[in-house]
């Protein structure tokens, strides 16, 4: 019996090695990956204009992957995707990369050795990486000018200078997708109410009339309920304080670089922030600022809501977007007969109204400071990248054909293609309200579901820099939301940033923190510039101003 | 047991032990509660004043939820991986533990040791992709079962268990004649009820609650699970506005009002609260399971 089991044991430990062996010897593991791309290298066949390598081959069907911004995966033979699979004569096999954990899924793609052919980088701050590991295919200019003319027409007329933003090193690996709207500031929203209550009349256009309304915000009860329970402003004010320094600086994510005389310096370390955080030291000593500007206006939920605002314990805002703070009727929106729809209630209009009925507020333009600069932060323009993965590269007339296909989809000058695969067929899920404006309505049963668009397929291009029309778009503009803009000089990533970003944000939080609460004096500030410039402030500062110099030639 | 009157003292421990334990239970159900009554609570109720009974009941929210063709895939997909997961877990973990803790099996600390390590050591989130990738698993229900099969911690509880289990059953089944798939299935597994329903539960509510593998596993829409898809119903609208690239592409022109996503988490979440009384008894025993005894 014992020698049995002895036996038993070696043949077990014996197939146990043999199976370890086996294993480690297996050739690699992704070895006939991108079956997709791979393949056609196979039948590379000449292409039609021997002068351009680039042309598609005539005829040939491609396979094309594609990503793109997604909320919801796209369903099984997706309506859109087979409308242009038989418009261009191609397979496009749509990956299904949930936005809010992209870069995590993409990177496990690129890992076992997939890349897709259309490659979106969400996170323009990874262009750099990608560049470096040598999964995108270069994309030289007159590739550009032949396949992909309307998208470069688009960026180049309305954002000049900003396709500079997908090189790295000089070399052009990807195309900037440029957000249209964001050519509108943050908004100051002001509760007119209580404005009247105070006796003012006018909406602060200076730093020190805005300081004046503040005081009365908090001193002299401007809800008249006999309580003093009232504040000036929250952690927003942050933004037009600054901005009327001509600085921007976001708690808990990147300041902004400011030009001063040509160079670029950070907002964090700038001279003028003394004298801004000096103010509002004093407004925290004085109870106009909130003590619980800390944590912030938006306690949940949804984003842009500002809870502090809504619930009436402050009296002025800049959080969110200006139209999140639209009343229902602040525009009409035209319809194809003729007659005029009032707008619906935004976000944190919607909130108020139910909290408070009478409640009214009011939009203010951003404040002119003691140095003579006016403005406030605009969100950054350049949202994300797209290029071309570097599989496609293999064979040239794919990489044609790709770009072609995303040029269309993206930037056709037909406005009905591009509204097709942003938003569906027309008359199915969507329909014009007036096309002059651009304007369009949800079809029901879509008019409810949110992300349908990513479920049929659509919202396959890139966003691009159109000079918007919609009637939402003209208040802005009437509304003088446009102007003072503040905009940061470097819109994407740069490795020593990137590197050193946690740090840098955590000490100049704490700083901004500390000096307002009056926990530290404001001569620590002098400090604070020393310690932020140690930890690797000035390295950041000397990158950024490197790249600046080689983007403005 | 011997009744004898508690002392001044331990009475007043006992008031205080009861308050706060009180203190701690509401604690944990204040949130449960208060996405309850959201999820009841109609769109004309403000985001800020949600009181335990709302002002305005609807059941609309849940009615849009369970009509919502992916929660019903989504449902199917969970129920499917828990049940399946659940029964060839157990078997596996039992046909391992059970030789195992037989300290006549040849080598047993070697083999004991080779699986021990493996809750230590893992090839991590990349390789462990590219096997179930190259092993044509990806879209399956397999990809989200296979991998995390038999659980090293699992196993050596049931080990454990199995171990302090005396020795004279099994001997007398012997005597009777029985062989050692008889005596597995008709001896040990009976008296191995509690740990098998405690196994079972823990087995039972990972499957329940993990949504990554499926994240990364189940790319297309109809196989992916429950949990997934209330993610990204909850995550939408309120994911903070960072420096670059802030905009939302989609223009968010439907946020999906908070009610809803109340209502979301409910429908998730109260089917395994349903059948969690049902094992607690077993739970609570099974704490004590790991140890040796005698």
């Amino acid at each position: 019996m014992k020698k049995c089991k002895v036996f038993l044991a070696l043949v077990l430990v014996l197939g146990v090695i043999m199976t370890m062996i086996a294993g480690c010897g297996q050739k690699q593991i992704s070895g006939n990956d991108g079956p997709k791309t791979g393949n056609d290298a196979q039948h590379q066949q000449k292409s039609t204009d021997p002068d351009d390598p680039y042309a598609p081959v005539e005829g040939k069907k491609y396979k094309i992957t594609w990503t793109n911004y997604q909320i919801v995966p796209a369903e099984e033979d997706a309506v859109v995707i087979k409308i242009l699979e038989e418009k261009f004569n191609v397979e496009i096999d749509l990956w299904n990369l949930e936005h809010s954990r992209y870069h995590e899924l993409l990177n496990l793609r690129l890992a076992s050795g997939e890349i897709p052919d259309v490659f979106r980088m969400t996170d323009p701050n990874t262009l750099l990486t990608y560049a470096q590991q040598g999964v995108l295919a270069e994309l030289p200019e007159d590739f550009l000018q032949k396949y992909a003319p309307d998208i470069l027409k688009v960026i180049n007329d309305n954002a000049p200078g900003y396709i500079d933003f997908g090189k790295v090193n000089g070399v052009q690996y990807a195309l900037p997708a440029v957000n249209p709207t964001n050519i509108f500031r943050l908004p100051l929203v002001y509760r007119l109410d209580w404005m009247e209550n105070v006796g003012v009349s006018k909406t602060p256009e200076t730093l020190e009339e805005f300081e004046e309304l503040m005081y009365k915000f908090a001193k002299e009860d401007p809800d008249r309920n006999g309580k003093h329970d009232t504040y000036g402003c929250s952690q927003t004010v942050l933004y037009p304080v600054l901005g009327a320094f001509g600085l921007n600086i976001s708690l808990g994510a990147e300041s902004y670089f400011v030009e001063r005389d040509g160079k670029l310096i950070d907002s964090a370390v700038a001279p003028e922030l003394k004298e801004a955080l000096a103010i509002l030291a004093k407004w925290y000593k004085d109870g106009v600022l909130d003590p619980e500007f800390i944590t912030g206006e938006n306690t949940g939920g949804y984003w842009a809501l500002s809870h502090a605002f809504i619930n009436g314990r402050i009296g002025f805002s800049s959080l969110g977007n200006f139209y999140h703070w639209l009343p229902a009727g602040a525009y009409m929106i035209p319809a194809e007969d003729g007659t005029e729809i009032p707008s619906n209630d935004e976000a944190n209009a919607k909130e108020i109204k139910l909290v408070n009925p009478n409640a009214k507020w009011i939009q203010g333009m951003p404040l002119l400071g003691p140095t003579g600069q006016r403005g406030i932060k605009a969100y950054n323009r350049l949202m994300n990248f797209y290029g071309i993965g570097k599989l496609a590269e293999k064979e040239k007339g794919k990489m044609g054909k790709v770009m072609q296909i995303f040029n269309h989809v993206s930037a056709s000058p037909d406005i009905e293609e591009r509204m097709l695969y942003r938003w569906g067929i027309r008359g199915e899920h969507w329909e014009w309200i007036n096309k002059e404006m651009e304007t369009i309505k949800y079809l029901p049963p879509y008019d409810t579901e949110s992300g349908y668009e990513n479920r049929i397929g659509a919202h396959l291009g890139m966003t691009l820099p159109y000079p918007p029309k919609g009637p939402r778009e003209q208040w802005a503009f009437d509304n003088g939301l446009d102007k003072f803009a503040i905009e940061s000089p470097i819109q994407v990533g740069l490795p020593k940033a990137m590197q050193y970003n946690a740090e840098l944000t955590k000490i100049r939080d704490e700083a901004i923190v500390s000096i307002i609460t009056g926990d530290k004096p404001l001569d620590y500030f002098d400090e604070y510039v020393k310690i932020y410039m140690a930890a690797g402030g000035k390295e950041v500062e000397e990158e950024a101003n490197e790249y600046y110099k080689s983007i403005k030639k | 047991m011997a009744i004898r009157r508690s002392s001044a003292g331990e009475k007043v421990f006992d008031v205080f032990n009861y308050i706060f334990m009180f203190i701690l239970c509401l604690t944990t159900i204040y949130p449960f509660l208060y996405l309850f009554s959201n999820s009841l609570a109609s769109s004309e109720v403000a985001q800020t004043q949600i009181t335990i009974i709302p002002k305005s009941i609807t059941f609309e929210n849940y009615k849009r939820v369970l009509t919502n063709p992916l929660i019903s895939s989504g449902y199917y997909n969970t129920i499917l991986r828990t049940a399946i997961g659940t029964f060839l877990g157990l078997v596996t973990t039992f046909a391992l533990a059970y030789p195992l803790s037989k300290k006549y099996f040849p080598n047993r600390n070697f083999w004991t040791g080779i699986i021990v390590f493996t809750m230590f050591f893992g090839g991590g989130m990349i390789p462990t992709y590219i096997l179930v990738r190259n092993l044509n698993l990806m879209n399956t229900i397999w990809a989200l079962i296979l991998p995390e099969l038999v659980s090293a911690y699992n196993f050596i509880i049931v080990r454990n268990y199995m171990m302090s289990l005396p020795e004279s059953i099994e001997e007398s089944a012997r005597i009777d004649g029985a062989n050692d798939i008889i005596i597995l299935i008709r001896i040990v597994l009976p008296v191995c009820k509690p740990i098998l329903a405690t196994v079972a539960l823990w087995i039972a509510v990972w499957h329940w609650n993990s949504w990554f593998d499926s994240m990364i596993y189940s790319q297309k829409a109809e196989k992916q699970v429950v949990q997934l898809i209330m993610r990204r119903i909850v995550l939408e609208g309120s994911q903070q506005v960072m420096n670059m690239s802030t905009m939302d592409e989609s223009g968010l022109r439907v946020v999906t009002p908070e009610s809803l996503k109340a209502a979301t988490v409910m429908v998730t979440t109260i089917p395994i609260l349903l059948v969690y009384p049902f094992i607690q008894k077993y739970f609570v025993k099974g704490v004590m399971l790991g140890s040796l005894k005698g």
